[in-house]
Formats: structure tokens, sequence, C-alpha cells
């Protein structure tokens, strides 16, 4: 029974007693108390079709596949030693990953899912993504990546139609190679912030899976495709992100593709074998600075190193109302407040749906200052990042690993096979298999 | 020679990839920056225009009660204003001042008060009978519990309670008996009865004592005797002045003195007044003085001819006056 | 020659340790973030945020865009003069094309009784640009609403149309409830 609530206000007592039973608050939303027409004809109202998604089976079948693949390929790149495997288990990925799936979520994506787990505390990460993230991750620490070679469809895609490569040289290389480290940063942040999935905006391929997209992408996924036909696999070796991350798995890696099957004899055969530029040199007799030097310069470049990443940070930490602009509040925030300071108002449909919500605009503001805010922090961190990667660089190239054999370098090497049919040893190889 | 045309395949394919961005980025943000009457194809912005000579009334007062929603009002004899929102009813002096609150303990959809000067108020499905001085005197359940009530007009020995959900007007006496049901759907005069697609359906009692009702899905005013007969109606279905537009127009409905309608709308908002025969008169008020998303306009007329509107978007009572021309 | 060997083995054992601990890490963070991941979730906007901006049908990353109109038929008052299916202004019961809202005339009105008619959306030809929502919304009860259509969106990572929606009605939602739905089947679910 309802009660009637008596507040010091009103000044009569009232009490209603026959109302009860029905919340009148939920009321007007409540369907089934809507004035429905009475249809005599015997008329009956359909229901709503809802087809569902793709099932949650399936995208723990893609995940399956993807370890399955992953498997393959590392038995075909390093005990098998097929390149035409490879090629095959490229050929099925991106019928497979792209054409049939259509792309998302890829592992280069899911990299921005998991920055926005880690940093976003009301962002939940779905369990296959977060597998597709970690699975080629542990792969590639005990087999190399593998994951490059042929089960990533972006990279199988950019394999297939690398037709006329042509070589890049080593400090060309590794200038543009900067970029993903770049790349990587920038989508860290952006997914970080909740601003964008920047990766995603930029998939060069996911036009060509899924056959459509506005024209703009269309001529960028053809352009990259197109370019992959002269220059190697020019994302993955430029651009991609989460090979940064595999880079780093792979220097790791408990075993690696290599070029001979037993041990090399320095004939050079495959010296130009790889399109990619990612075979190791011996190192010469004779360096071309003496150790004393070269400690020299390691002492000053790791004091140069941490004063690289205060410039970074300090850098980066102050373009935080520039990059903030990506987030779609502090864009929004930024249009009222052009509209507030030129007394206009309702000039974007943003603006005018902002406006007619009721929203007080200081309440925007105060949102838009504290995503600004964590662009600060954000800067400080992307900025001091990309500096410890140019000193660490830098000490790269003063330090001399000696080596008596041509070697894939680990960090850039896809594992593709292309090199195998260079070696003298290979075809020993494959002649006695032929012979037992 | 093949060198030269890799070299140039290259540079193509770089500048279809920088263009391709450019081309792309540049439509994402042209879609964006997009003035709004561009991007929202769908209007009704020419039936907004309404001529200013058609507009025969000019606001002159606005009151604000301390409400978060608004429902229902009604005003007296005296010209004191009664409005229902939240779960109270709240009674405003002719100047504007509030002079009294009440807590009812439910939402009070609608509220109107009789000749002999009680406030009748329909809460869900129950209608309740207090005193001038707030005082319940008694109270009932319309006849289903199903019922909801989105209108009351009491007259001396009769009320009549809107049902929008049965689609049916409720006679009852005042001691809350019920007489009869008017205005049902009858398939032998394939009469539709009452189609209310939505919880609006208003009715008023005019000055020479017929029930009006709106029929709001056929835009059809419907004139009733006391004794449940049908005496007349019109209809005006237009998204012009001329009439009511859309699915279930007029929303709420008060008589003036002199027997003409006085009207408020939804979806195309305005609030205007057509003569006892139904023929527009004057534009009360325009669409463009109303924000966004308004919807539910109750109205009430006072002693003076002035309109009084309860604006639920903005949580005002605003009051019109006659142009003086 | 043993000094060599000595020094590969050192360099064997920190790489184990190193890749171990990346291993860990990479474990504790898969983890960490797992321990509170969801279910799998698709995009669905929410109907009672949509402004009918026109986006939807002209930002999808498929060409006929994924979003498409529906209708909550226990919400609609199959009125005779539909904001949703008439043109404003248009004359009453009259199907003919120039009186049509919807510019792909997906719309499809049946008489069911006296003065009843019935309004069912042909989702193939629907563009999803939302004009009858907008007349359904402001006349009518709002019976027609968007929704994405999951037997056609491609669930990317990012919604091309989630960017540009204005007004945040794109969200995640769990795959097993795909749909914000109006009405009775919106209330059961």
């Amino acid at each position: 029974m309802s009660r009637a609530v008596v507040r010091p206000k009103s000044w009569v007592m009232f009490i209603l007693l026959a109302i009860c039973l029905i919340n009148s608050a939920a009321l007007a939303q409540d369907p089934a108390r809507f004035p429905k027409p009475e249809f005599e004809s015997g008329y009956q109202q359909p229901p709503t079709q809802t087809p569902p998604p793709r099932s949650t089976g399936r995208e723990w079948m893609d995940v399956f596949v993807l370890a399955v693949a992953l498997g393959l390929t590392s038995y075909f790149a390093l005990k098998k030693r097929s390149r035409r495997a490879i090629w095959a288990m490229a050929v099925f990925s991106v019928i497979y990953f792209g054409f049939i799936r259509e792309g998302c979520v890829c592992a280069v994506g899911s990299l921005q899912n998991v920055s926005a787990a880690l940093f976003l505390s009301d962002y939940v990460i779905p369990l296959t993504v977060l597998a597709f993230f970690v699975i080629p991750l542990i792969f590639t620490l005990f087999f190399g990546r593998t994951f490059c070679a042929a089960v990533c469809p972006l990279g199988a895609v950019q394999d297939l139609v690398m037709v006329k490569p042509v070589p890049v040289a080593g400090w060309l290389q590794e200038v543009l190679g900067l970029f993903r480290y770049v790349y990587l940063g920038f989508a860290v942040l952006f997914a970080a912030t909740g601003s964008a999935f920047l990766i995603c905006r930029y998939d060069p391929f996911v036009s060509i899976f899924r056959m459509g997209n506005d024209f703009g992408m269309m001529l960028y996924s053809i352009g990259f495709v197109a370019l992959s036909i002269f220059v190697a696999r020019p994302y993955c070796r430029f651009l991609c992100p989460y090979g940064v991350l595999l880079g780093w798995m792979s220097q790791l890696s408990k075993k690696h593709l290599t070029i001979t099957p037993d041990s090399c004899h320095v004939c050079r055969l495959c010296e130009t074998s790889c399109p990619m530029g990612a075979i190791d040199k011996p190192t010469p007799e004779k360096l071309p600075v003496t150790r004393e030097q070269g400690i020299r310069r390691l002492g000053v470049l790791l004091i140069f190193v941490p004063v690289m990443i205060a410039i970074g940070g300090g850098t980066f930490s102050r373009l935080d109302v520039f990059l903030s602009k990506m987030h779609p509040t502090v864009s929004l925030a930024e249009k009222i407040d052009l509209e507030n300071r030129t007394g206009t108002a309702g000039t974007t449909v943003e603006t005018l749906t902002f406006r007619s919500s009721g929203t007080p605009a200081e309440t925007l503001f105060a949102e838009a200052g504290i995503i600004r805010k964590r662009f600060r922090i954000g800067g400080w961190l992307l900025g001091g990042f990309l500096g410890l990667i140019l000193g660490v660089k830098l000490i790269g190239l003063s330090i001399f690993r000696t080596s008596t054999e041509y070697e894939p370098n680990r960090a850039a090497c896809f594992s593709c096979g292309r090199c195998f049919s260079y070696c003298p040893n290979e075809h020993q190889r494959l002649e006695n298999i032929r012979h037992y | 020679m093949g060198k030269i045309l890799t070299y140039v395949g290259i540079a193509l394919a770089v500048a279809a990839v920088l263009a391709g961005i450019i081309f792309s980025s540049n439509r994402t943000s042209s879609a964006v920056n997009k003035p709004p009457e561009a991007a929202i194809l769908y209007n009704i912005d020419d039936y907004k225009k309404v001529d200013p000579a058609l507009i025969g009334y000019t606001e002159v007062r606005q009151i604000k009660p301390a409400f978060r929603e608004l429902y229902g009002m009604a005003c007296d004899a005296d010209d004191k204003i009664y409005v229902t929102g939240d779960e109270q009813l709240a009674i405003f002096d002719p100047a504007g001042d509030e002079i009294s609150r009440i807590d009812l303990g439910h939402e009070a959809k609608c509220v109107t008060l009789s000749p002999d000067q009680l406030i009748y108020l329909g809460l869900n499905h129950t209608v309740a009978v207090l005193d001038r001085n707030g005082k319940a005197l008694r109270s009932w359940v319309a006849e289903s519990e199903s019922a909801v009530i989105t209108s009351v007009a009491a007259g001396e020995r009769d009320v009549f309670v809107a049902d929008a959900m049965n689609k049916v007007v409720l006679q009852y006496d005042p001691a809350g008996n019920l007489l009869r049901r008017i205005g049902e759907k009858d398939p032998e005069s394939e009469r539709p009865g009452f189609i209310i697609p939505s919880f609006y359906f208003d009715l008023a009692i005019d000055p020479d004592g017929f029930l009006w009702v709106v029929n709001p899905g056929l835009h059809t005013f419907e004139n009733y005797t006391f004794e449940g007969k049908l005496r007349a109606s019109w209809r005006k279905t237009a998204f012009d002045l001329e009439g009511f537009g859309g699915c279930c127009n007029p929303t709420h409905m008060a008589i003036l003195p002199d027997g003409s309608f006085v009207t408020s709308e939804k979806g195309l908002v305005r609030v205007k007044i057509h003569d006892p025969t139904g023929q527009f008169r004057t534009v009360v008020a325009a669409p463009n003085q109303f924000a966004e998303g308004t919807v539910g306009l109750d109205l009430a007329v006072d002693s003076r001819g002035q309109i009084l509107v309860l604006d639920p978007k903005t949580g005002m009572i605003r009051i019109f006056a006659k142009r003086s021309s | 020659m043993n000094n060599e060997k000595e020094k590969l083995g050192r360099r064997e054992f920190i790489k184990d340790a190193l890749r171990t601990m990346t291993a860990a890490v990479i474990g504790g963070m898969g983890g960490f973030i797992g321990g509170r991941a969801a279910k799998n979730t698709v995009w669905q906007l929410d109907p009672n945020k949509c402004v009918q901006c026109e986006r939807c049908s002209t930002h999808c990353v498929l060409t006929e865009s994924a979003v498409k109109c529906v209708h909550a038929y226990d919400v609609c008052g199959y009125c005779q003069l539909c904001g949703g299916y008439h043109r404003p202004g248009a004359k009453i019961q009259d199907t003919a094309a120039e009186n049509q809202l919807c510019p792909t005339g997906a719309i499809q009105r049946t008489y069911v009784e006296n003065p009843y008619y019935e309004y069912t959306i042909t989702e193939a030809l629907c563009n999803g640009c939302g004009k009858c929502v907008k007349g359904c919304g402001a006349f009518g009860n709002g019976s027609l609403y968007l929704q994405v259509r999951h037997d056609r969106c491609l669930n990317c990572n990012e919604c091309a149309i989630a960017t540009v929606c204005p007004s945040g009605a794109y969200q995640r939602v769990p795959s097993d409830r795909p749909y914000i739905l109006k009405g009775q089947q919106g209330q059961g679910s």
C-alpha cells in the first residue's frame, strides 16, 4: 500500500490511500502499459528481427587457427626449411585471416586494445583479443618472427605481391625503420587516452580484404599494394608497430630460422638474397674504430641517453594541447569554447547535439582538462620512449658484435625463408634427403 | 630502363598512399564540419516558419515552479495556478508566487478545477479529489487498474476522465460512481473509437456545458452530450496552420470563454487557436518559441483570457496575452 | 677456445634468463588485464542517444552501411498518417512516392484494419539514414530506430561510424546481447 509522504513543507496533511501497486515513475517507459491499438482482424504484431553477430565460438576458433598456423609456420621455417610451405601458409593466411575473417581484430591492432585495457579503468578487453596479442609474442619468443612470415595477413599479402623488390640502403632502412617506433608510441598514446585507434584507422590492407571503402582509403590501400611490389614489405619494415614488439621478442628467441642448415662457409652467396635487408654480414677483421675509441664513444652516448629522454619527454609533453585534439571530448570542448567566444551556437552537429543535451559546458571543459593532463603525462612517456630508442640505436652503431657467419638479423628477419635456396649447404641437405 | 620503371612505380605508389590519406582525412573532417542544416536532411523547417502577422499573442510573463519534472496545470476562477510536478502539487497566486505545496506521494499527470472549486487530480489509474486547501476528500480507482488517466474535467454533477490506456472516456458522479463509458469503438457505426498512439488524450467542458474530447490519432475534436451521445465533430489534418499533423495531435486542449479551442502539438511544437467550428484563428506561440525536443505542453486559460502554457522542457509556466494591435 | 665457449655459455644463460623474464612479464600483464577481461563485444548504437545525423549511412566501412532502421512494432501506433513514412505535409492515405519520406522507399505500408496501418522496413533497401527515425521521433512514439545489424557488421576494432557519431551513441555491448531494443523485446532482455 502506498503511503502519503508528509514533508514539513506541506501545510495540510494529505493522505491518499487508494493509490498503490504501480510504480508510476516507470510508467511512461513501460511498453506493456502502452496504449496499443486493438486489432479485431486477428493481426499479430511481428517481433523485431535480431540477426546474431559472429558467435564467440568462431572467435575462439580463430584463436585456435592462429595458434595452429603459428605452429605450422614455425615448423616449416625452422625444421622443414621449406620456402614453398611458408608461401602456402601465407596464401592460407591471406585467404582465411584476410578475405574470410575480413581483418578485425588482428594482432597488430590488438596492441591498442591492450594499451587501453592497461590505462583506462573502464575499458574491458575480450579474452580472444588478448589471445591474439599474446600468442604471437610468445611464439616469437621461442621461434622468431614466424608470425610475420606467413600468419599475419598484412605481412602475408605484402610477401605475396613482392615481385621486383629494390634493395634499400642500410642507413635508409635504419632511418625509415624508426617510424615504427614513432607509430607505436602514438598508437599507444592515443589508445591509452581513449582518443582513437590509429592503427585501425590507417590499416593499409583491410580495405582490400573487405573489398570496399571510401575513395581515399581505397587509393591508400592500392598504393600500398603497388609499393609492396617494388619495396619488400614496406608496412612491416617501416610502419608496423607490433613488429617493434616482435623484434624485441625475436632477439631473445630460443630458436631462430638459420640461413644454412649446418655451418656457414662464408661463401657470400646469400649476401644479397634477402629483399628485406635482414642478413648480418660477418664482422670485418679490422674494425673501423679502435677499441679505445669505441669505449669513449660509448661513454659519451651513455651520458647522452638520459639527456635525449629528457628532451624528448619535455618536447612531447608540451604538445599536449595539440595532441589532445585527437580525443573527441577535447575536440568538442574546443568547438564549444570557440562558439562561446565568437557568440555563435550550433555551427556543427556535434556542438548542436551537445547543447541540446543540457550538459553544462563547464563539465565538458573539466573533462577535457583531465584528458589534457593525461596527454601531458603521456607526452612525457612518449617523448622519453622515443629519446631512449634513438639513444639505443646510436649505441648500437658503436657496438660491434663479433660474428664469423652470415646470419639473419634476429630483430629484422621475418623468417620468410627466401634465403634457404641461396645456401649451397641447403642444396647438399636436400640432396642428402633425396638419397636416403 | 627496368630500373627507371621501378622507381617510377615506387614514386606513384607513394603518391597514391599519401593522396589516399589526404583524401580520406578531408572526407572525414568535411563531414564533421558540415553545417547541421545540410547534415540533417529531414526537416520541417518550412512548417516551423510562421508569418508574424498570424501570431495574435505575445508572451508576457514566465513563472518557474521549483520542480524537476512538470506534468499538468489548471487555473481556478480566482486565477490561482495549480501545477503538478514530481510527486507534488503547487499552488501559485495570480502574481506568480507559490502559496502552497502538497505532497501527493505519486505523480499527478493532470489536474483540473470543478465549478465548486474542488481540485481533481489524475494519478495513474486513480482520481483524487482535494478541497482548495489541499485536504484529501475522496479518491477512486478508475474503472480498471490498467487505466492511465491523462485528463480530467469536472462539471456540476459529472466528472469525465480520459483513460488513454483503454481509449475511453469514463463518466462519474462526484462521488466516484461510474455513470457510463463514452466514445468506445463501435463496430455497428464503424466508429473507430479513440485512436491514441501515445499517452496524449485530452478533454474539456465547453461554456455551453458539452464535453469535447480530442481524438488525437484522427486529428479530430469530438463533441458529446453528458448522456454520452456524439453531437458533432470536426477534423483537421494538415501540417500547416489550418490543422494538425503527425500521428497524434493535438496533445492538449483548453477552451476559451467564447468556445474557441486552444491547442498544443508535439512534433511541430506550436500553440494555436481554432474557432468552435474548427477554423484556424490565430497562433499563440510559434515553433521557434520552443526548445528542440519540447513535448507535452499542457494548457490553461485564466479569467482575463490569457493563455497559460506549461513548458516541461524549460520547466516554466509561460503566459501569453492577446497582442494589443 | 675454452674461453670462447664459456663466453657463449654465459650469453646463452643471460638470454635464457631474459626470455623467461619476458615471458613472465607478458604472462603477468595478460593475467592482469585478463582478470577483468570481458566476453566478446560488438558495436551497437544507443537509440536513446541517437540524433539522426545521417552519418551512419555514409561512414560505415561497408558501402551499404551495417546500420539499418528497425521497427519496434509494439511501440508503433499504426497511424494512418505516419511521421516516419510520410513526408511532412503529405496527403493522408497516400502511398505515392512523392509523399514518402524514405529516400529509398524502404518502408512498406500495409492496411491492417480501420484506421490502422502496418509499417515494415525492407532492410535490403534501407540505407540507415534515419530520416524516418527523426520523423517518427518527432511526431510519433519513436518506434522506428536505428540499430547496427550484426548480420552485416564486420565488428571493426575501431568503428568508423563511432568516430564521427556526434552524440557518442556508439558503444561496445556484450555479443550475447548485441541489440539495444525498444519496446517489450528491449525490456525482456
